[in-house]
């Protein structure tokens, strides 16, 4: 049995919670062991990097040095994390002056990293580890006449000198591989290793969409069934945005599920969709999925769930109405300002942040401490609830 | 050795249509794909147009895509990418115009270099003899100066693709070269032009430019630490920055990150109308499921995370 | 038509500065480029540039004595004073427009060793000095607002009474022809290097300027002083820059041994590049070589140092060859990289021909001689590139624009057709240059001698009788490089003939003119320049004096 350290990532334990739940199947039936790395924070998806990139590297090599003491490689089910560990890694095995660094960071917590820790998606491990051969043995249905379209996601395929390419050149096209061994076929498109806009969707919806519509429009064109992902991020964007995405700039539905590599290893497995979270995605795969496995439960109501989901509505709805009405104050200040003023109202509203607030007056400034308060108690109430 | 090369030809004159050409030739061993296309040049096919100067890779006349990514054809031998004679693909620089075959129209990539100021603007008072400074502070920018002005890293960027009003990555690492540069007195000025709208936040750090750069320059590094830059700046009005922070205070507070809170933050609380575009994705994620956007996992021991966050940001400054 | 006070054809080192230096004394000044200006062969001046700064203590007479020896006493030594003279301002405003030199612990501007000189008055960026240069001039270019005729191949200078007026040029991107009217002309058009094969120069160095100004009258001096650089990569003819030499590599043979010993004694490596080059292949025909070639050792430099003080050689080294520097020795051999000679010009750029003006490697001012230190040619561009925009604007002021006649267009327009015209059981052109480029490798090589010149010559003549039967596979007007390639032929057939007329009437052996058959150096008959002239009946030679001031020849030992 092939033992390694897990770490899943933060969006497979939030935004995507049927990433986490599909990989522990698929994991199980590969005969993986996994301990998870419930230490580790998150490694800054690039965006920690960018504002410091030692913070970053502190906090990866964190996460390295808890699986070196656990004599363990690591498992991870997200292109980003893979990727940005891994250059992580990278930077500090090419420079032992700036890896003593670190370690000096980290003695506090009395770890230290000598090197030795290999970082792998399970899309590698499938295919070093395990090999498509006896990954093959666990599949025990045929996917043959599905169109899969692989999006790799960035940081799974570039800066390719971090990601050992030369090493292992089949990782270049490892997700076309593991298609390939379920019997289904790939639909080649040319977005298949560009961006997915995630990045960007929170500072440049505009450009973001435009990305998904391109990539999901085009792998749809050219007759892919569904598009398969590593990576969650992707998944976030291309799933989550892809209505508004296509409609907006191709004038379609958004139609194109957009699901999870292990997802698709646990349809090729038996596992029955509903186990795999199927429901869960924002782009219906109910279609999809009853032409795989017809008749088979799709949804996986449970109680837990539906509670969570009313306590949640009601929450945040809670927060909605605050928000909105801070907001009503805030147009109200911005019309009024409007009438005395020469800043025009939209330019105002567009350009208002936090920090304009302190223009505006402290008052205004108490209301988001006050919402922000609201939010932790409402999370400790809901935690303990729970 | 044997070479095949599939070349992507184009005409404006006769047929105004895309196709691509199938060459076969003998080459020798140590040849280069800029090799093979002056021998199609020059002995079989005199109308196929490329642009070529120096053949070693520093004129930056000669990127091109092969195989679907932007290279410099006078450093890619072709031992390397076909070793057994398989086809190589060859095509014009992509996110281009092109005016003929495998030559684009490079304005568009110009305009954008000259759109950042690209020239030492210092301050009134010129020293007599040369400026001091420490080598440390001048010798980083050199592999700036690297930079060969060839266009494989606008080739293949992502953001590009989809806003061709974006700066793009080559004028930005140029950009860098003057905001980075003791002797230049505008960083400042250059840095608040560069926070605007098709600045340095419209990058979506996909790692294409510094995948294909045949210099070494990476661009998206070099935007990265403009990012940083802006921001110790005091520019901080972008959704770009209060996405940054909100990801770094996330990580200090649990030591993962809170999509949630981070969606709020970025989009900002008083921008009425990006929070109900969000509600309603956020709404549809509730019903689907997509758990914890309320109830944030934190690491075990975060309080360890947080002590990290808090040295290391503070230390920076 | 256009019209401009002054036309500068070509956009490398020479052309932007003098083009910068035009618009700042205010001319209406406009730059003509067959490429983008950050495409020029500027680009591959690796190692760096010269510049004796008196607060280092480094005196520039010594820069000009160095030049002059260097030279092997065929500079002109008026000419060579205000480039050593003025090299240290001119270095510094190229840091001042931003230049990212090297430099030293104290923050000032470091330098290194390089070759023909004992003091290391060389100052550098990296391995890419010339391109840092370039693409902090084109910037500048950027700022004054330049216009540029991008892209666009000039076919003739219109010469009317005597007066240069204007050019006839082709647009790349659209095919059409024009003419542009000018009351001066600088040509800053760089080398010829592809009238030879292998050479270091780029695929755009044909020689140009050389053929226009020629076939406007103007002389052409020294053509037969060829440099054959000592470092260059067998096959392609790739450039290792003699920096690495500076920096300390070694020049070994097959048994091992730093051959340079022998030869020169006290400079060792750092002999002038004629000297390097005659003694590696003195090594290679008895039979010292390995495959033709000696090998360039930096193995002892250590691989941080290469990096950081070589990268670009490391990069061509891996990239072309699969060699690590800091690891193994790599094979190079003397290969054609810079011609001396050039359009005869005085020190203020000025040709014989009324309104034109030459500057940088096409242009013979003459600092280099019969054979030119390294670093000097970033140098002379920035000097002379200037000189000749501020000699212009007392020429601009005194005359008035002349129309260029319509039928010098026309006869343009005709000639082009012609080639279209031509029957496809022809000669491709890149065919017919190849096997020029060849023979001229080999009769004017790093040695020659009566025989050989004349084979070359022959063959030359053959050719240009062979160029009547060319023909072009495109008939197209957007982007027809196989028409420009038939016009730079055409140019490069006069640039080789006129090689060969100096060569052949040079009865001696100086600097990088070896003759096997005279070996010896004639001061007496020949401290003489040669000049090269067209007319109906051929390439003619004359001679004129060396100008010399303070240093008489002695006697040539590094």
């Amino acid at each position: 049995m092939k033992k390694y350290a897990f770490y899943p990532g933060c969006v497979a334990r939030g935004g995507a919670p049927e990433l986490y739940q599909s990989s522990l199947l698929v994991l199980d039936k590969l005969g993986i062991e996994t301990i998870e790395l419930d230490k580790a924070a998150c490694t800054g998806a690039g965006v920690l990097q960018e504002k410091n990139q030692k913070l970053g590297d502190v906090l990866n090599i964190r996460t390295l040095a808890f699986a070196e003491d656990m004599n363990l490689p690591i498992i991870t089910i997200c292109s980003t994390c893979q990727g940005v560990m891994s250059q992580a890694n990278h930077r500090v095995l090419k420079n032992p002056e700036y890896l003593e660094e670190i370690n000096s960071e980290l003695r506090e917590e009395g770890l230290e990293y000598k090197g030795s820790t290999e970082v792998k998606h399970l899309l590698w491990i499938l295919i070093e580890d395990i090999g498509l051969n006896e990954l093959q043995k666990t599949f025990k249905k045929e996917l043959k006449g599905f169109n899969f379209a692989p999006f790799y996601g960035c940081y799974i395929v570039r800066p390719s000198d971090a990601l050992g390419f030369s090493e292992n050149p089949e990782r270049q096209h490892s997700l076309d591989m593991v298609i390939n061994s379920t019997g289904a076929s790939v639909t080649d498109f040319s977005g298949k290793t560009k961006c997915c806009g995630f990045p960007i969707l929170l500072i440049n919806q505009k450009n973001s969409l435009k990305m998904v519509s391109n990539h999901t429009g085009e792998a749809k064109d050219k007759g892919a069934d569904a598009m398969v992902t590593p990576c969650p991020l992707c998944h976030l964007n291309l799933d989550g945005y892809q209505g508004k995405a296509r409609k907006d700039n191709r004038g379609d539905k958004g139609d194109l599920p957009i699901i999870h590599l292990p997802q698709l290893l646990g349809l090729a497995m038996g596992i029955e969709p509903y186990r795999l979270g199927f429901a869960r995605h924002i782009v219906s795969t109910k279609d999809f999925i009853s032409s795989i496995s017809p008749g088979e439960r799709y949804s996986d109501p449970q109680n837990f769930n539906v509670a969570m989901l009313l306590g949640m509505i009601g929450f945040g709805s809670l927060i909605f109405a605050l928000i909105t009405a801070i907001a009503a104050f805030f147009i109200l200040r911005a019309i009024l300002i409007y009438e005395w003023g020469d800043n025009s109202f939209t330019h105002y509203i567009d350009t208002c942040s936090f920090e304009n607030i302190f223009i505006i007056g402290k008052y205004i400034c108490s209301f988001l401490e006050v919402t922000e308060k609201v939010w932790d108690w409402g999370i400790s109430i809901l935690t303990s609830l729970f | 050795m044997k070479a095949v090369l599939d070349v992507k030809r184009f005409d404006p004159e006769n047929n105004s249509k895309e196709y691509f050409q199938k060459y076969e030739l003998e080459v020798e061993e140590s040849s280069t794909i800029l090799d093979a296309l002056i021998k199609i040049r020059e002995d079989l096919d005199g109308t196929l147009a490329l642009r070529c100067s120096c053949r070693a890779s520093i004129c930056g006349s000669c990127g091109m895509r092969v195989n679907g990514s932007a290279k410099l054809v006078c450093k890619t031998r072709l031992v390397d990418i076909a070793p057994e004679g398989e086809k190589v693909q060859v095509e014009p620089l992509g996110n281009m115009p092109i005016i003929k075959d495998l030559v684009v129209d490079m304005n568009p990539f110009w305009n954008k270099v000259q759109q950042v100021r690209p020239f030492m603007m210092p301050n009134n008072t010129e020293p007599e003899g040369e400026y001091i400074a420490s080598n440390e502070s001048m010798t980083h920018l050199v592999d700036v100066m690297n930079c060969i002005m060839c266009g494989a890293c606008v080739s293949d960027c992502t953001a590009l693709e989809v806003d061709e009003s974006f700066i793009g990555p080559a004028a930005l690492a140029k950009a860098y070269r003057f905001v980075a540069d003791p002797r230049d007195d505008k960083s400042k000025d250059r840095l608040k032009y560069l926070n605007k709208n098709s600045g340095v936040w419209d990058c979506t750090r996909c790692y294409a430019c510094v995948e294909v750069c045949p210099k070494g320059v990476a661009p998206m590094e070099r935007i990265m630490k403009m990012r940083d830059l802006a921001i110790e700046e005091g520019f901080k009005n972008t959704s770009g920055y209060r996405h940054t922070k909100s990801f770094v205070n996330s990580v200090g507070k649990s030591g993962r990150l809170d999509e949630a809170r981070l969606a709020l933050t970025s989009v900002g609380f008083f921008n009425v109308f990006g929070l109900i575009d969000l509600a309603f994705v956020g709404l549809k994620a509730l019903v689907k499921g997509k758990l914890p956007p309320i109830l944030p996992h934190k690491a075990r021991e975060s309080e360890n995370i947080k002590k990290i966050v808090n040295k290391i940001e503070r230390g920076k400054g | 038509m256009s019209k401009h006070d002054l036309l500068i054809i070509g956009a490398g080192l020479a052309g932007l500065r003098a083009a910068v230096e035009g618009v700042r004394q205010g001319l209406n000044v406009a730059v003509i480029t067959k490429v983008h200006p950050v495409r020029s062969h500027s680009n591959a001046a690796q190692g760096g540039i010269n510049a004796a700064l008196t607060d280092r203590g480094d005196d520039w007479r010594d820069h000009a004595f160095s030049t002059i020896k260097g030279s092997d006493y065929l500079a002109d030594q008026d000419a060579v004073e205000i480039m050593c003279k003025e090299a240290g301002d001119a270095l510094i405003e190229l840091e001042h427009m931003g230049v990212i030199f090297s430099r030293d612990d104290e923050g000032k501007l470091g330098t290194r060793a390089f070759g023909g000189q004992k003091k290391a008055r060389t100052f550098f960026v990296g391995a890419i000095t010339g391109s840092a240069m370039l693409h902090v001039l084109y910037e500048q270019s950027v700022k004054y607002n330049l216009s540029i005729y991008e892209e666009w191949f000039v076919t003739k200078l219109v010469k009317v009474d005597g007066k240069c007026v204007g050019v006839i040029a082709i647009d790349m991107k659209t095919g059409k022809v024009e003419s542009i009217s000018a009351k001066s002309i600088v040509i800053a058009t760089g080398g010829a290097g592809r009238v030879f094969e292998p050479s270091t120069n780029a695929i755009i160095c044909t020689g140009d300027g050389l053929s226009l100004a020629l076939r406007a009258g103007a002389e052409l001096m020294d053509t037969e002083m060829i440099q054959y650089h000592p470092t260059t990569l067998a096959g392609n003819g790739i450039l290792l820059s003699e920096a690495a030499r500076g920096e300390g590599a070694y020049l070994i043979n097959s048994e091992n041994e730093r051959f340079m010993e022998r030869y020169a004694p006290d400079y060792m490596e750092l002999a002038s590049r004629d000297v390097v080059s005659r003694s590696e292949q003195t090594e290679i025909d008895e039979g010292r070589g390995i495959n033709g070639c000696v090998l360039l050792d930096m193995r002892h430099l250590g691989k941080i140092f290469i990096e950081e003080r070589l990268g670009y050689l490391q990069e061509v080294a891996t990239e072309f060859m699969g060699i690590d520097l800091s690891e193994k020795p790599i094979p190079i051999k003397p290969g054609m990289h810079y011609i001396m000679g050039g359009i005869k010009t005085d020190y203020n750029g000025a040709t014989s021909v009324p309104g034109l003006y030459a500057a940088g490697e096409c242009a013979n001012v003459s600092v280099h001689g019969a054979n030119r230190l390294g670093a000097n040619s970033l140098l002379d561009t920035v000097v002379f590139g200037r000189r000749s925009a501020v000699n212009s604007v007392e020429w601009v002021k005194n005359n008035e624009f002349i129309e260029i006649p319509d039928e010098i267009l026309i006869s343009e327009k005709k000639r082009f057709q012609s080639l279209f015209d031509q029957p496809s059981s022809g000669i491709r052109p890149g065919k017919l240059r190849l096997e020029m480029a060849e023979s001229m490798t080999k009769g004017i090589g790093v040695w020659r001698d009566e025989k050989s010149i004349n084979n070359a010559w022959e063959k030359v003549k053959n050719i240009r009788e062979n160029y009547n039967n060319i023909f072009l596979d495109d008939k197209g007007k957007v982007y027809n490089t196989d028409l420009i390639g038939a016009l730079e032929l055409d140019f490069m057939i006069d640039v080789a003939e006129s090689i060969c007329a100096g060569a052949k009437a040079r009865k001696e052996s100086r600097g990088a003119h070896f003759r096997t058959d005279l070996k010896d150096r004639d001061d007496k008959n020949w401290l003489k320049h040669t000049l090269v002239e067209k007319n109906d009946e051929g390439f003619m030679v004359k001679t004129s004096d060396v100008k010399i001031t303070d240093w008489e020849p002695e006697e040539r030992v590094y």
